[in-house]
């Protein structure tokens, strides 16, 4: 994976993170199997987000430079998600678009 | 799916991810809407995945809450112990914050922040000292935690 700029939001070591912690506590708080987590551990995880945010952006960019283009579009990501091992937790949210045909051997309209 | 607030409902506000996006692309860079979105679903379900890895990392260390040492052997369990070093920078960053913020406050309960690594009490998801500003003040729940003087 690429290795991030010290530049970046999500690289400023300040202590605070740009994520709402009450959002990330909201989502840890949906997994019934989780008891209790401290509140460094809450922010950890929070800083965490941001880098691996950073980490899917860029990866997803750098297809978007293959195609010479300077949007980065969905199909971009998609192809990060397939190309990435880290990413295959994200298989079935970002899975590559595909287009929908009727089928061949069944019966035609 | 039973409950009406699936985890792919609580997403990160929309000006939040833009900023942490724009940061990581160069200036002249766009980003079309069905990415950003793809962002947005991405992020919540990574904090839900580092939980829950966490939490097992946690219940195989025999403890039941979440501590700092299990959420970084997570990141090595998923494959992602590149963000480790940052995160490390990240925790003394933290601890300073919090001690200054404390000393601010000047409680008389003058807790030392190599507690807080020991603090195994029944404490629902706490976030003690975040910076305000990056908080979501919308929920006030309450916290039962035996050792912070809860002062508004």
């Amino acid at each position: 994976m690429a290795a991030s700029e010290a530049n970046t939001v999500a690289a400023a070591a300040t202590g605070t993170s740009n994520l709402p912690a009450a959002r990330v506590r909201r989502i840890i708080k949906e997994d019934k199997d989780i008891f209790a987590c401290g509140s460094e551990s809450l922010f950890l995880i929070s800083r965490a987000t941001e880098y691996f945010i950073d980490s899917l952006v860029r990866e997803s960019y750098e297809f978007s430079r293959l195609d010479k283009r300077k949007t980065v579009q969905y199909k971009d990501m998609a192809k990060a998600v397939q190309s990435i091992e880290q990413y295959d937790f994200l298989s079935d949210i970002i899975p590559p678009t595909v287009s929908v045909r009727k089928p061949a051997t069944t019966e035609t309209q | 799916m039973s409950d009406t607030t699936t985890i792919e409902d609580l997403d990160f506000p929309k000006a939040v991810l833009t900023r942490v996006i724009k940061s990581s692309l160069p200036e002249n860079i766009s980003i079309q809407k069905e990415a950003r979105h793809g962002v947005a679903k991405a992020s919540t379900v990574f904090v839900s995945y580092l939980a829950a890895t966490a939490n097992d990392c946690a219940r195989e260390s025999g403890h039941k809450t979440i501590m700092t040492q299990d959420v970084l052997k997570a990141l090595e369990a998923i494959g992602l112990g590149d963000f480790i070093d940052r995160l490390k920078a990240d925790l003394d960053a933290f601890a300073i914050k919090t001690k200054e913020k404390k000393k601010v406050k000047s409680t008389d309960e003058d807790e030392d922040i190599e507690d807080v690594e020991d603090e195994e009490e029944d404490i629902s998801v706490v976030m003690d000292v975040a910076d305000t500003s990056a908080m979501d003040v919308d929920d006030t729940e309450s916290i039962d935690t035996a050792k912070r003087p809860r002062t508004e």
